[in-house]
């Protein structure tokens, strides 16, 4: 038997390939308690893939994935559905449901995982639109609300089963700077009220350094990088280098095709 | 210097690998439409465990509401179109088939003649291609849509079956109620045939109802309700399937939609040949 490991979330040794090609390559991580980890990387470097390789929305090829004491990669159908009400995702564009109103939205983990009556569901999702300051919009349908609003009611959502780890998937992409520092701050003190442990995805480096109490860096299917924000900065390795300062000069596009662009 | 691989049509060669390439096309064409039809398969086996599944721990697969919301939409909101266009195919071949036994003297076979048909093989067979342009069409949209803008992927991240929670209602509804309609489809061919019969044929009402109770069995209804009951979870399991397989965005839900469309119409009426030859074979 595999031993229990202390962490919230362990990855050890991730592979993963798609059939045309290797998205992770040895891909190993640990998300210690309350900690927010931040995992940067250019885009499609495989970072959101790594938070659908923790719902088990995706298998990897090889290595293992622990969420707590379970190894989310060899959970059966049922278990895994119950492991997964303890996580809550936060998806880049909401993902809410287009056809439901947004208390209808928030109610669904509520209405079909759990035996609560519809009073109590009421109260719960009052109490969690009141914590992203949605209350006033509880009546609206998604498509009546801004890239933001939905934002926040896809965390409500998340949070309404009261999870151990919440996912966030590029949490500030397609946000103004002000909104999405909002959405920043609502990250940190609601983690922080909550005691929940966050895996956040970004690539965008203000939001990582103000969210982040950890951050990792993925470059080619492999983490190069995994500290504290402030020894992160510090960091030597080129690829960091040039990533922080957002230089066209460096690893990074060498015999990229986007490289095209900067000739 | 590089040189083009395939020859061009008409040559020697062309010919000489025709049948070859026949061949492989054929076997590539019905190794994926294998493929396809066992995940098909296991997609109606893994809904109706994920739905038993959640029942075995006490709970209702579905809210009743989502269930009937589905029910009114796929079944009363089709009663006018299966009724009409029911109505219109009855007068037809009432009258067609009218003026031809009339010859004979025998139009009084008319309503018998139309009521088995209807009955037994027309009413599921209408319903079943309306229903499958009508509510096919609309769940294999609506699933697609939700799969591409991650809505179906959100639903699975929070521990619900997408499963359980999106195809069993959708698949139960029209299960339960093509039954109703093909019953629909079929009384209103044969209010249309006594229409006719009455107008053009002098058969009163009175012998017309005789007439028809006379010439259907029981076993008419039986084998046509049965039938329903097999049209509308194909078309549920086909159409569902479909929505939740749909790639490549909006392009991907169009053509996705056809599909599901041509693929639930043609599946119906193959089914229901099949169903014949055996019922022919084992019951004549």
């Amino acid at each position: 038997m595999t031993e229990r490991p202390p962490h919230v979330v362990e990855l050890r040794g991730v592979k993963l390939d798609f059939p045309d090609k290797r998205v992770l390559n040895d891909v190993s991580l640990k998300v210690e308690p309350l900690d927010r980890l931040v995992i940067m990387g250019q885009s499609g470097s495989g970072k959101s893939t790594i938070l659908r390789l923790i719902l088990g929305i995706l298998q990897p090829t090889e290595g293992e994935i622990f969420f707590k004491q379970f190894e989310i990669s060899r959970l059966k159908r049922r278990k895994l559905q119950q492991v997964r009400t303890q996580i809550g995702m936060v998806y880049q564009y909401s993902a809410l449901l287009s056809s439901r109103n947004v208390r209808d939205n928030v109610a669904l983990p509520l209405e079909e995982l759990t035996r609560k009556t519809t009073a109590e569901i009421e109260k719960i999702v009052d109490e969690k639109l009141e914590l992203v300051g949605m209350i006033d919009s509880k009546y609206e349908i998604p498509s009546e609300l801004s890239g933001g609003m939905r934002k926040r009611v896809s965390l409500a959502r998340a949070l309404v089963l009261d999870p151990e780890l919440i996912l966030f998937d590029e949490p500030s992409a397609g946000l103004d700077p002000v909104i999405s520092s909002v959405i920043d701050e609502l990250i940190i003190s609601l983690t922080e009220r909550s005691k929940v442990t966050s895996v956040i995805v970004t690539h965008e480096m203000d939001s990582a350094f103000r969210v982040g109490t950890r951050m990792a860096m993925l470059y080619q299917g492999e983490v190069i990088a995994d500290a504290k924000p402030e020894q992160f900065r510090k960091s030597d390795h080129p690829v960091v280098q040039q990533f922080l300062s957002g230089s066209t000069e460096g690893p990074i596009l060498e015999g990229s095709k986007d490289a095209v662009a900067t000739k | 210097m590089a040189t083009d691989p395939t020859p061009s049509p008409g040559t020697a060669e062309t010919i000489v690998h025709a049948p070859a390439n026949i061949l492989a096309t054929v076997g590539e064409k019905s190794r994926s439409m294998v493929v396809e039809v066992g995940s098909m398969f296991w997609f109606l086996v893994n809904t109706i465990t994920e739905t038993l599944d959640r029942m075995r721990r006490g709970r209702a697969p579905f809210r009743s509401t989502i269930f009937f919301g589905f029910t009114d939409r796929a079944g009363v909101g089709s009663v006018p179109l299966v009724a009409m266009v029911s109505f219109f195919l009855g007068l037809t071949m009432a009258l067609l088939t009218g003026y031809q036994l009339e010859r004979f003297g025998t139009e009084r076979l008319v309503p018998g003649l139309v009521a088995i048909a209807f009955t037994r093989e027309l009413g599921p067979l209408l319903t079943g291609i309306m229903l499958a342009a009508r509510i096919g069409a609309s769940y294999t949209a609506e699933l697609g849509t939700m799969q591409v803008s991650e809505e179906v992927e959100a639903i699975e991240a929070m521990g619900i079956g997408p499963l359980r929670f999106l195809v069993a209602p959708r698949m139960l509804a029209l299960f339960a109620l093509m039954p109703c309609l093909s019953l629909i489809s079929s009384m209103a061919a044969i209010f249309a045939t006594a229409l006719i019969s009455r107008a053009y044929f002098n058969i009163a009402f009175v012998y017309f109802q005789d007439l028809v109770l006379h010439s259907l069995l029981i076993r008419d209804l039986v084998t046509g309700i049965l039938k329903s009951f097999m049209f509308g979870l194909l078309i549920g399991a086909i159409a569902c399937y479909r929505g939740l397989t749909v790639q490549g965005g909006a392009a991907g839900v169009g053509t996705s939609t056809t599909s599901s469309v041509v693929t639930a119409i043609t599946v119906v009426i193959g089914f229901d040949t099949l169903f014949n030859i055996v019922y022919i074979v084992f019951f004549p």
